[in-house]
Protein backbone atom coordinates (compact mmCIF):
# COMPACT_ATOMS: atom_id res chain seq x y z
CA UNK A 1 0.00 0.00 0.00
CA UNK A 2 2.91 2.19 0.80
CA UNK A 3 4.14 1.80 -2.89
CA UNK A 4 0.89 2.68 -4.09
CA UNK A 5 1.15 5.36 -2.76
CA UNK A 6 4.04 6.41 -3.64
CA UNK A 7 2.60 6.46 -7.30
CA UNK A 8 -0.88 8.53 -6.27
CA UNK A 9 1.92 11.23 -5.69
CA UNK A 10 4.09 10.78 -8.69
CA UNK A 11 0.73 10.63 -10.34
CA UNK A 12 -0.03 14.01 -9.00
CA UNK A 13 2.98 15.43 -9.36
CA UNK A 14 2.78 14.42 -13.17
CA UNK A 15 -0.52 15.73 -13.53
CA UNK A 16 -0.31 18.94 -11.05
CA UNK A 17 0.21 21.44 -13.79
CA UNK A 18 -3.67 20.47 -15.64
CA UNK A 19 -5.14 19.64 -12.46
CA UNK A 20 -5.76 23.58 -12.16
CA UNK A 21 -7.44 23.64 -15.21
CA UNK A 22 -8.90 20.75 -14.89
CA UNK A 23 -10.62 21.83 -11.61
CA UNK A 24 -11.54 25.39 -12.76
CA UNK A 25 -13.71 23.55 -15.46
CA UNK A 26 -15.50 21.91 -13.03
CA UNK A 27 -15.91 24.04 -10.95
CA UNK A 28 -17.41 26.20 -13.81
CA UNK A 29 -19.80 23.12 -15.09
CA UNK A 30 -21.14 23.44 -11.06
CA UNK A 31 -21.89 26.73 -10.95
CA UNK A 32 -24.05 26.75 -14.25
CA UNK A 33 -25.39 23.49 -13.15
CA UNK A 34 -26.44 25.01 -9.64
CA UNK A 35 -26.91 28.81 -10.24
CA UNK A 36 -28.24 29.07 -13.60
CA UNK A 37 -29.81 25.64 -14.68
CA UNK A 38 -30.72 25.22 -10.60
CA UNK A 39 -30.15 20.82 -11.66
CA UNK A 40 -30.43 18.74 -8.53
CA UNK A 41 -27.80 17.49 -6.90
CA UNK A 42 -28.23 13.95 -8.29
CA UNK A 43 -27.57 15.40 -11.68
CA UNK A 44 -24.68 17.34 -10.73
CA UNK A 45 -22.95 14.28 -9.23
CA UNK A 46 -23.75 12.21 -12.08
CA UNK A 47 -22.36 14.82 -14.36
CA UNK A 48 -19.50 15.94 -12.35
CA UNK A 49 -19.02 12.17 -12.46
CA UNK A 50 -18.54 12.21 -16.57
CA UNK A 51 -16.36 14.83 -16.33
CA UNK A 52 -13.82 12.97 -13.98
CA UNK A 53 -14.18 10.28 -15.94
CA UNK A 54 -13.05 12.43 -19.14
CA UNK A 55 -10.22 13.65 -17.30
CA UNK A 56 -8.82 10.89 -16.38
CA UNK A 57 -7.55 9.80 -20.02
CA UNK A 58 -4.88 13.11 -19.37
CA UNK A 59 -3.05 11.24 -17.11
CA UNK A 60 -2.53 8.06 -19.80
CA UNK A 61 -2.01 10.95 -22.30
CA UNK A 62 0.82 12.13 -20.23
CA UNK A 63 2.41 8.97 -19.58
CA UNK A 64 2.65 7.97 -23.40
CA UNK A 65 3.77 11.76 -24.78
CA UNK A 66 6.60 11.36 -21.84
CA UNK A 67 7.48 7.80 -21.89
CA UNK A 68 7.15 7.63 -18.20
CA UNK A 69 6.78 3.49 -18.84
CA UNK A 70 10.23 4.06 -18.89
CA UNK A 71 10.36 6.06 -15.42
CA UNK A 72 8.09 3.36 -13.95
CA UNK A 73 10.45 0.77 -14.62
CA UNK A 74 13.37 2.11 -13.33
CA UNK A 75 11.79 3.43 -10.13
CA UNK A 76 11.83 0.82 -7.56
CA UNK A 77 7.97 -0.12 -7.61
CA UNK A 78 6.70 -2.77 -8.59
CA UNK A 79 4.08 -3.61 -11.77
CA UNK A 80 0.92 -3.85 -9.38
CA UNK A 81 1.36 -1.10 -7.16
CA UNK A 82 1.84 1.06 -10.17
CA UNK A 83 -1.36 0.27 -11.45
CA UNK A 84 -2.79 -0.07 -7.77
CA UNK A 85 -1.35 3.70 -7.68
CA UNK A 86 -3.12 5.24 -10.59
CA UNK A 87 -6.46 3.46 -9.78
CA UNK A 88 -5.60 5.56 -6.45
CA UNK A 89 -5.13 8.64 -8.18
CA UNK A 90 -8.21 8.84 -10.15
CA UNK A 91 -10.65 7.92 -7.54
CA UNK A 92 -9.13 10.31 -5.55
CA UNK A 93 -9.41 12.84 -7.94
CA UNK A 94 -13.47 11.38 -8.26
CA UNK A 95 -13.88 11.89 -4.82
CA UNK A 96 -12.18 15.67 -4.73
CA UNK A 97 -14.85 16.56 -7.42
CA UNK A 98 -17.78 14.73 -5.62
CA UNK A 99 -16.97 16.69 -2.22
CA UNK A 100 -16.66 19.63 -4.60
CA UNK A 101 -19.66 19.02 -5.87
CA UNK A 102 -21.77 18.12 -2.65
CA UNK A 103 -20.29 21.55 -0.53
CA UNK A 104 -21.57 23.76 -4.00
CA UNK A 105 -25.11 22.00 -3.82
CA UNK A 106 -24.84 22.60 -0.33
CA UNK A 107 -24.18 26.42 -0.46
CA UNK A 108 -26.75 26.96 -2.79
CA UNK A 109 -29.81 24.97 -0.71
CA UNK A 110 -28.83 27.66 2.03
CA UNK A 111 -28.97 30.56 -0.03
CA UNK A 112 -32.24 29.22 -1.47
CA UNK A 113 -33.55 29.07 2.40
CA UNK A 114 -34.48 25.20 1.31
CA UNK A 115 -33.55 22.10 3.35
CA UNK A 116 -30.08 19.97 2.30
CA UNK A 117 -31.48 16.51 1.54
CA UNK A 118 -29.65 13.72 3.00
CA UNK A 119 -31.38 11.32 0.94
CA UNK A 120 -30.26 13.07 -2.33
CA UNK A 121 -26.67 13.98 -1.00
CA UNK A 122 -26.34 9.92 -0.44
CA UNK A 123 -28.41 8.56 -3.78
CA UNK A 124 -25.78 11.28 -5.69
CA UNK A 125 -23.25 9.25 -4.27
CA UNK A 126 -24.29 5.77 -4.75
CA UNK A 127 -25.07 6.91 -8.54
CA UNK A 128 -22.43 8.84 -9.43
CA UNK A 129 -19.60 6.50 -7.89
CA UNK A 130 -21.58 3.60 -9.69
CA UNK A 131 -20.96 5.71 -12.88
CA UNK A 132 -17.71 6.98 -12.67
CA UNK A 133 -16.94 2.90 -11.41
CA UNK A 134 -18.37 1.21 -14.44
CA UNK A 135 -16.70 3.92 -16.84
CA UNK A 136 -13.13 3.67 -15.39
CA UNK A 137 -13.48 -0.20 -14.62
CA UNK A 138 -13.50 -0.45 -18.37
CA UNK A 139 -11.32 2.56 -19.47
CA UNK A 140 -8.85 2.17 -17.11
CA UNK A 141 -7.83 -1.64 -18.92
CA UNK A 142 -7.71 -0.28 -22.37
CA UNK A 143 -5.53 2.26 -21.74
CA UNK A 144 -3.40 -0.16 -20.30
CA UNK A 145 -3.95 -2.56 -23.41
CA UNK A 146 -3.77 -0.46 -26.03
CA UNK A 147 -2.40 3.31 -24.97
CA UNK A 148 -3.96 6.22 -25.34
CA UNK A 149 -3.24 7.05 -29.20
CA UNK A 150 -4.56 3.49 -30.12
CA UNK A 151 -7.69 3.00 -27.55
CA UNK A 152 -9.07 6.57 -28.12
CA UNK A 153 -12.17 5.53 -30.22
CA UNK A 154 -12.41 2.14 -27.99
CA UNK A 155 -12.40 4.22 -24.82
CA UNK A 156 -15.38 5.85 -25.41
CA UNK A 157 -17.56 2.13 -25.65
CA UNK A 158 -17.59 2.84 -21.40
CA UNK A 159 -19.52 5.81 -21.93
CA UNK A 160 -21.97 4.46 -24.51
CA UNK A 161 -22.46 1.19 -22.17
CA UNK A 162 -23.06 3.46 -19.03
CA UNK A 163 -25.45 5.61 -20.99
CA UNK A 164 -27.25 2.61 -22.20
CA UNK A 165 -27.58 1.06 -18.96
CA UNK A 166 -29.09 4.11 -17.49
CA UNK A 167 -31.57 4.77 -20.27
CA UNK A 168 -32.44 1.11 -21.56
CA UNK A 169 -35.04 0.91 -18.17
CA UNK A 170 -36.60 3.95 -18.93
CA UNK A 171 -37.20 3.67 -22.65
CA UNK A 172 -37.64 0.17 -22.69
CA UNK A 173 -41.25 -0.24 -21.21
CA UNK A 174 -41.28 -3.87 -20.21
CA UNK A 175 -38.03 -2.83 -18.15
CA UNK A 176 -39.89 -0.14 -16.78
CA UNK A 177 -40.40 -2.20 -13.56
CA UNK A 178 -36.73 -1.76 -12.77
CA UNK A 179 -37.18 2.26 -12.23
CA UNK A 180 -40.04 1.81 -10.05
CA UNK A 181 -38.68 -0.43 -7.80
CA UNK A 182 -35.64 1.28 -7.67
CA UNK A 183 -37.70 4.04 -6.20
CA UNK A 184 -39.45 2.21 -3.67
CA UNK A 185 -36.60 0.70 -1.96
CA UNK A 186 -34.08 3.65 -2.76
CA UNK A 187 -31.60 2.78 0.02
CA UNK A 188 -31.51 -0.59 -1.34
CA UNK A 189 -30.33 0.79 -4.45
CA UNK A 190 -27.78 3.24 -3.16
CA UNK A 191 -26.20 0.22 -1.22
CA UNK A 192 -26.40 -2.22 -4.10
CA UNK A 193 -24.26 1.00 -6.24
CA UNK A 194 -21.68 1.56 -3.72
CA UNK A 195 -21.64 -2.36 -3.69
CA UNK A 196 -20.86 -2.61 -7.44
CA UNK A 197 -18.88 -0.13 -7.68
CA UNK A 198 -16.70 -1.37 -5.42
CA UNK A 199 -16.68 -5.05 -7.14
CA UNK A 200 -16.41 -3.18 -10.44
CA UNK A 201 -13.73 -1.33 -9.51
CA UNK A 202 -11.61 -3.90 -7.87
CA UNK A 203 -11.97 -6.46 -10.82
CA UNK A 204 -10.75 -3.76 -13.23
CA UNK A 205 -7.88 -3.34 -11.28
CA UNK A 206 -7.00 -7.03 -10.89
CA UNK A 207 -6.92 -7.09 -15.28
CA UNK A 208 -5.31 -3.89 -14.86
CA UNK A 209 -2.19 -5.53 -12.72
CA UNK A 210 -2.55 -8.35 -15.39
CA UNK A 211 -2.09 -6.21 -18.57
CA UNK A 212 0.58 -4.33 -17.43
CA UNK A 213 2.38 -6.93 -16.31
CA UNK A 214 2.64 -8.68 -19.65
CA UNK A 215 2.74 -5.05 -21.85
CA UNK A 216 5.27 -2.99 -19.72
CA UNK A 217 7.10 -1.27 -21.91
CA UNK B 1 30.16 -10.41 -3.66
CA UNK B 2 32.35 -9.08 -6.58
CA UNK B 3 30.07 -9.18 -9.32
CA UNK B 4 27.63 -6.11 -9.22
CA UNK B 5 26.01 -8.25 -12.82
CA UNK B 6 25.77 -11.73 -13.74
CA UNK B 7 24.52 -12.56 -16.99
CA UNK B 8 24.40 -16.46 -17.05
CA UNK B 9 23.40 -17.80 -20.52
CA UNK B 10 20.09 -15.77 -21.19
CA UNK B 11 18.35 -15.95 -24.09
CA UNK B 12 15.31 -14.06 -25.71
CA UNK B 13 13.63 -14.19 -28.78
CA UNK B 14 11.13 -12.05 -30.51
CA UNK B 15 10.10 -12.40 -34.45
CA UNK B 16 12.79 -12.11 -36.66
CA UNK B 17 15.63 -11.64 -33.65
CA UNK B 18 17.29 -13.94 -31.51
CA UNK B 19 19.37 -12.73 -28.34
CA UNK B 20 21.47 -16.18 -27.82
CA UNK B 21 22.94 -17.56 -25.09
CA UNK B 22 24.78 -14.41 -23.60
CA UNK B 23 27.29 -15.10 -20.34
CA UNK B 24 28.13 -11.67 -19.14
CA UNK B 25 30.03 -10.93 -15.88
CA UNK B 26 30.26 -6.95 -14.45
CA UNK B 27 32.74 -6.68 -11.37
CA UNK B 28 32.17 -4.38 -8.92
CA UNK B 29 34.64 -1.14 -9.40
CA UNK B 30 34.79 -1.17 -13.01
CA UNK B 31 33.15 0.23 -16.60
CA UNK B 32 31.70 -2.12 -18.91
CA UNK B 33 31.20 -0.87 -22.72
CA UNK B 34 28.29 -2.72 -24.53
CA UNK B 35 29.30 -2.16 -28.41
CA UNK B 36 27.04 -2.85 -31.24
CA UNK B 37 25.65 -1.97 -34.73
CA UNK B 38 21.94 -1.01 -34.21
CA UNK B 39 19.88 -4.02 -33.65
CA UNK B 40 23.03 -6.04 -32.45
CA UNK B 41 20.40 -6.35 -28.76
CA UNK B 42 21.65 -3.98 -26.77
CA UNK B 43 18.87 -2.21 -25.52
CA UNK B 44 16.95 -5.54 -25.75
CA UNK B 45 20.27 -6.62 -22.85
CA UNK B 46 19.13 -3.68 -20.72
CA UNK B 47 15.77 -4.09 -20.92
CA UNK B 48 16.17 -7.64 -19.77
CA UNK B 49 17.92 -6.68 -17.13
CA UNK B 50 15.85 -4.06 -15.61
CA UNK B 51 12.89 -6.48 -16.48
CA UNK B 52 11.50 -4.63 -18.35
CA UNK B 53 10.92 -7.52 -21.04
CA UNK B 54 10.67 -11.30 -19.49
CA UNK B 55 13.54 -13.35 -20.73
CA UNK B 56 12.92 -16.76 -22.57
CA UNK B 57 15.92 -18.65 -20.41
CA UNK B 58 19.09 -17.92 -18.14
CA UNK B 59 19.44 -16.27 -15.03
CA UNK B 60 20.25 -11.79 -14.72
CA UNK B 61 21.50 -12.02 -10.94
CA UNK B 62 22.50 -8.03 -9.95
CA UNK B 63 24.33 -7.28 -6.77
CA UNK B 64 24.25 -11.10 -6.07
CA UNK B 65 20.30 -11.16 -6.50
CA UNK B 66 17.95 -12.38 -9.20
CA UNK B 67 16.38 -9.66 -11.30
CA UNK B 68 13.28 -10.38 -10.68
CA UNK B 69 12.50 -11.73 -7.62
CA UNK B 70 14.40 -8.86 -5.92
CA UNK B 71 13.79 -6.60 -8.79
CA UNK B 72 11.87 -4.06 -5.98
CA UNK B 73 15.35 -4.17 -4.00
CA UNK B 74 17.76 -3.83 -6.99
CA UNK B 75 16.37 -0.64 -8.54
CA UNK B 76 17.06 1.29 -5.30
CA UNK B 77 20.16 0.54 -6.20
CA UNK B 78 20.06 1.13 -9.40
CA UNK B 79 20.18 4.46 -11.76
CA UNK B 80 19.38 4.41 -15.33
CA UNK B 81 19.89 6.93 -18.04
CA UNK B 82 18.40 6.56 -21.79
CA UNK B 83 18.90 8.33 -24.69
CA UNK B 84 15.47 10.09 -24.33
CA UNK B 85 14.59 11.32 -20.94
CA UNK B 86 11.59 9.95 -19.40
CA UNK B 87 10.13 12.21 -17.08
CA UNK B 88 7.20 14.76 -17.39
CA UNK B 89 8.10 17.86 -19.66
CA UNK B 90 6.35 20.67 -17.17
CA UNK B 91 8.25 19.54 -14.23
CA UNK B 92 11.18 21.81 -13.08
CA UNK B 93 14.24 20.18 -12.01
CA UNK B 94 12.72 21.15 -8.30
CA UNK B 95 9.31 18.92 -9.54
CA UNK B 96 11.78 15.99 -10.61
CA UNK B 97 13.92 15.48 -7.79
CA UNK B 98 10.64 15.75 -5.25
CA UNK B 99 8.80 12.90 -7.93
CA UNK B 100 11.56 10.43 -8.27
CA UNK B 101 12.46 11.25 -3.90
CA UNK B 102 9.51 9.38 -2.97
CA UNK B 103 10.80 5.94 -4.54
CA UNK B 104 14.20 5.72 -2.72
CA UNK B 105 14.34 5.27 0.54
CA UNK B 106 18.37 6.76 0.56
CA UNK B 107 17.87 9.60 -1.98
CA UNK B 108 19.45 12.81 -0.74
CA UNK B 109 18.17 16.00 -1.60
CA UNK B 110 20.84 17.88 -0.41
CA UNK B 111 23.03 15.86 -2.50
CA UNK B 112 20.63 16.50 -5.88
CA UNK B 113 20.56 20.28 -5.05
CA UNK B 114 24.45 20.16 -4.75
CA UNK B 115 24.89 18.21 -8.24
CA UNK B 116 21.62 20.26 -9.86
CA UNK B 117 23.78 23.45 -9.24
CA UNK B 118 26.85 21.80 -10.31
CA UNK B 119 25.52 20.80 -13.64
CA UNK B 120 23.96 24.29 -14.02
CA UNK B 121 20.59 23.00 -13.78
CA UNK B 122 18.51 25.80 -12.60
CA UNK B 123 15.84 24.56 -10.30
CA UNK B 124 12.84 26.44 -11.66
CA UNK B 125 14.04 25.55 -15.51
CA UNK B 126 11.16 23.31 -16.99
CA UNK B 127 12.46 19.40 -18.76
CA UNK B 128 11.37 20.82 -21.71
CA UNK B 129 12.84 23.69 -22.19
CA UNK B 130 16.46 21.76 -21.32
CA UNK B 131 18.98 20.87 -23.88
CA UNK B 132 20.01 17.52 -24.51
CA UNK B 133 23.18 17.44 -22.71
CA UNK B 134 21.10 19.09 -19.72
CA UNK B 135 18.64 16.34 -19.58
CA UNK B 136 21.03 13.61 -19.57
CA UNK B 137 22.87 15.60 -16.71
CA UNK B 138 19.46 15.15 -14.59
CA UNK B 139 19.11 12.03 -15.35
CA UNK B 140 22.58 11.22 -13.81
CA UNK B 141 21.83 13.70 -11.33
CA UNK B 142 19.04 11.21 -9.90
CA UNK B 143 20.81 8.09 -10.58
CA UNK B 144 23.64 9.42 -7.91
CA UNK B 145 21.17 11.25 -5.70
CA UNK B 146 19.76 7.96 -4.40
CA UNK B 147 23.35 6.38 -4.03
CA UNK B 148 22.96 3.78 -6.91
CA UNK B 149 25.65 1.14 -7.13
CA UNK B 150 24.99 0.30 -10.63
CA UNK B 151 24.34 2.78 -12.88
CA UNK B 152 22.98 1.51 -16.18
CA UNK B 153 23.50 3.92 -19.35
CA UNK B 154 21.80 3.77 -23.06
CA UNK B 155 23.59 5.99 -25.88
CA UNK B 156 23.64 8.13 -22.91
CA UNK B 157 26.36 10.09 -25.67
CA UNK B 158 24.53 10.23 -28.62
CA UNK B 159 23.73 13.56 -29.58
CA UNK B 160 25.66 15.01 -26.94
CA UNK B 161 28.81 17.81 -28.00
CA UNK B 162 32.47 16.66 -27.46
CA UNK B 163 32.60 18.93 -24.50
CA UNK B 164 29.28 17.64 -22.56
CA UNK B 165 30.33 13.93 -23.61
CA UNK B 166 33.78 14.56 -21.75
CA UNK B 167 31.91 15.89 -18.84
CA UNK B 168 30.21 12.68 -18.72
CA UNK B 169 32.61 10.64 -18.90
CA UNK B 170 34.50 12.39 -15.84
CA UNK B 171 31.41 11.90 -14.22
CA UNK B 172 31.25 8.17 -14.33
CA UNK B 173 34.95 7.55 -13.67
CA UNK B 174 34.14 9.78 -10.60
CA UNK B 175 31.11 7.79 -10.02
CA UNK B 176 33.16 4.32 -9.73
CA UNK B 177 35.88 5.99 -7.92
CA UNK B 178 35.58 3.89 -4.34
CA UNK B 179 35.81 0.80 -6.34
CA UNK B 180 31.94 -0.13 -5.08
CA UNK B 181 30.25 1.39 -7.71
CA UNK B 182 29.64 -0.50 -11.44
CA UNK B 183 28.34 1.03 -14.75
CA UNK B 184 27.40 -0.72 -17.75
CA UNK B 185 27.60 2.27 -20.37
CA UNK B 186 25.88 1.23 -23.94
CA UNK B 187 26.97 3.83 -27.03
CA UNK B 188 27.71 3.61 -30.60
CA UNK B 189 30.75 6.36 -30.10
CA UNK B 190 33.33 3.48 -28.76
CA UNK B 191 35.82 6.60 -28.40
CA UNK B 192 34.33 7.06 -25.46
CA UNK B 193 34.43 3.83 -24.00
CA UNK B 194 38.27 3.72 -24.76
CA UNK B 195 38.80 6.51 -22.74
CA UNK B 196 37.25 5.19 -19.26
CA UNK B 197 35.86 1.62 -20.37
CA UNK B 198 37.26 -1.27 -18.44
CA UNK B 199 35.41 -4.53 -20.10
CA UNK B 200 33.34 -4.65 -22.91
CA UNK B 201 30.80 -6.67 -24.48
CA UNK B 202 30.25 -6.64 -28.07
CA UNK B 203 27.20 -7.87 -29.91
CA UNK B 204 26.10 -8.58 -33.14
CA UNK B 205 23.14 -9.91 -34.57
CA UNK B 206 22.17 -10.84 -31.17
CA UNK B 207 25.17 -13.24 -30.52
CA UNK B 208 28.05 -12.44 -28.01
CA UNK B 209 31.20 -11.97 -30.23
CA UNK B 210 33.30 -10.60 -27.02
CA UNK B 211 33.21 -10.20 -23.27
CA UNK B 212 36.16 -9.47 -21.07
CA UNK B 213 38.74 -7.35 -20.92
CA UNK B 214 39.22 -3.94 -23.34
CA UNK B 215 43.04 -4.36 -23.18
CA UNK B 216 42.76 -8.27 -24.06
CA UNK B 217 40.05 -7.15 -27.12
CA UNK B 218 42.09 -4.44 -28.20
CA UNK B 219 45.11 -6.57 -27.98
CA UNK B 220 43.82 -9.74 -29.32
CA UNK B 221 43.68 -7.86 -33.08
CA UNK B 222 45.66 -5.25 -35.25
CA UNK B 223 44.95 -3.86 -38.49
CA UNK B 224 46.57 -4.84 -41.57
CA UNK B 225 46.87 -2.58 -44.46
CA UNK B 226 49.57 -3.59 -47.88
CA UNK B 227 49.34 -3.70 -51.59
CA UNK B 228 46.85 -5.59 -53.38
CA UNK B 229 49.92 -8.24 -55.10
CA UNK B 230 50.65 -9.00 -51.44
CA UNK B 231 47.23 -10.38 -50.78
CA UNK B 232 47.40 -13.79 -51.25
CA UNK B 233 44.04 -15.96 -50.88
CA UNK B 234 45.44 -17.73 -47.62
CA UNK B 235 45.76 -14.35 -46.16
CA UNK B 236 42.43 -13.23 -47.48
CA UNK B 237 40.84 -15.85 -45.35
CA UNK B 238 42.34 -14.56 -42.12
CA UNK B 239 41.59 -11.05 -42.63
CA UNK B 240 38.77 -9.48 -41.00
CA UNK B 241 36.31 -6.97 -42.09
CA UNK B 242 38.69 -7.18 -46.09
CA UNK B 243 38.16 -3.56 -47.45
CA UNK B 244 39.89 -3.47 -51.14
CA UNK B 245 40.73 -0.37 -53.51
CA UNK B 246 42.82 -0.14 -56.14
CA UNK B 247 45.71 1.42 -54.06
CA UNK B 248 45.46 -1.67 -51.98
CA UNK B 249 43.68 -3.33 -48.96
CA UNK B 250 42.98 -3.44 -45.47
CA UNK B 251 41.26 -5.49 -42.73
CA UNK B 252 41.78 -6.81 -39.48
CA UNK B 253 44.00 -9.71 -38.37
CA UNK B 254 44.46 -12.00 -35.49
CA UNK B 255 47.67 -10.14 -33.41
CA UNK B 256 49.25 -14.36 -33.15
CA UNK B 257 49.37 -14.57 -36.91
CA UNK B 258 50.95 -10.87 -37.17
CA UNK B 259 54.58 -12.83 -38.04
CA UNK B 260 53.21 -14.08 -41.15
CA UNK B 261 52.65 -10.70 -42.92
CA UNK B 262 55.97 -9.79 -43.56
CA UNK B 263 55.22 -7.36 -46.53
CA UNK B 264 52.38 -5.45 -45.09
CA UNK B 265 51.78 -2.89 -42.35
CA UNK B 266 50.27 -3.51 -39.40
CA UNK B 267 49.10 -0.79 -36.89
CA UNK B 268 47.03 -0.70 -33.44
CA UNK B 269 43.13 -1.26 -33.51
CA UNK B 270 40.41 0.76 -32.27
CA UNK B 271 36.90 -0.73 -30.92
CA UNK B 272 35.14 0.77 -33.85
CA UNK B 273 37.94 -1.22 -36.32
CA UNK B 274 36.52 -4.29 -34.73
CA UNK B 275 33.14 -3.39 -34.53
CA UNK B 276 32.61 -2.90 -38.48
CA UNK B 277 35.63 -5.57 -39.30
CA UNK B 278 33.19 -8.06 -37.54
CA UNK B 279 29.89 -6.73 -39.39
CA UNK B 280 32.11 -6.78 -42.94
CA UNK B 281 32.64 -10.50 -41.53
CA UNK B 282 35.81 -12.60 -42.99
CA UNK B 283 37.00 -12.28 -46.53
CA UNK B 284 34.89 -10.45 -47.65
CA UNK B 285 35.31 -6.74 -49.44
Amino acid sequence: MKNSLKMTRLDYFTMKHQMILHAATLIGMILIYTFMLKSSIVLLGTTCSWITALFSSTIFITQEKNQLNYLYATVSIRPAEIVRGRYLYLYLNYLAALLICIIFSAANSLLNGTPVSLTDILTTISLSFFIYSCIMGMQIPIYYKMGYARAKYWSMIPYLFVLSLVYTPAIVKSLSYILVFLQLHLYLFMIIGVIAGVAISFLSCRISVCIYKKNRV
Amino acid sequence: MDNILEIIHVSKQFPGFLLNDLSITLPKGFIMGLVGQNGAGKTTLIRLILNMLEKDAGEIRVFGQDNIIHEHLIKEKTGVVFDQIFYAEDWTIRDTGNAISVFYENWDHDLFRQLSERFKLPSNKKIESLSRGMKIKLMLACAFSHDARLLILDEPTSGLDPVSRDELLELLQEFIKDGERSVLFSTHITADLEQIADYITFLQEGNMIYTGSMEELLDKYQKIKGRIPDLTWELEQRILGLRKTDLGFEGLVLRRDAAHYNNCILDKVTIDDIVISHSKGRGQS
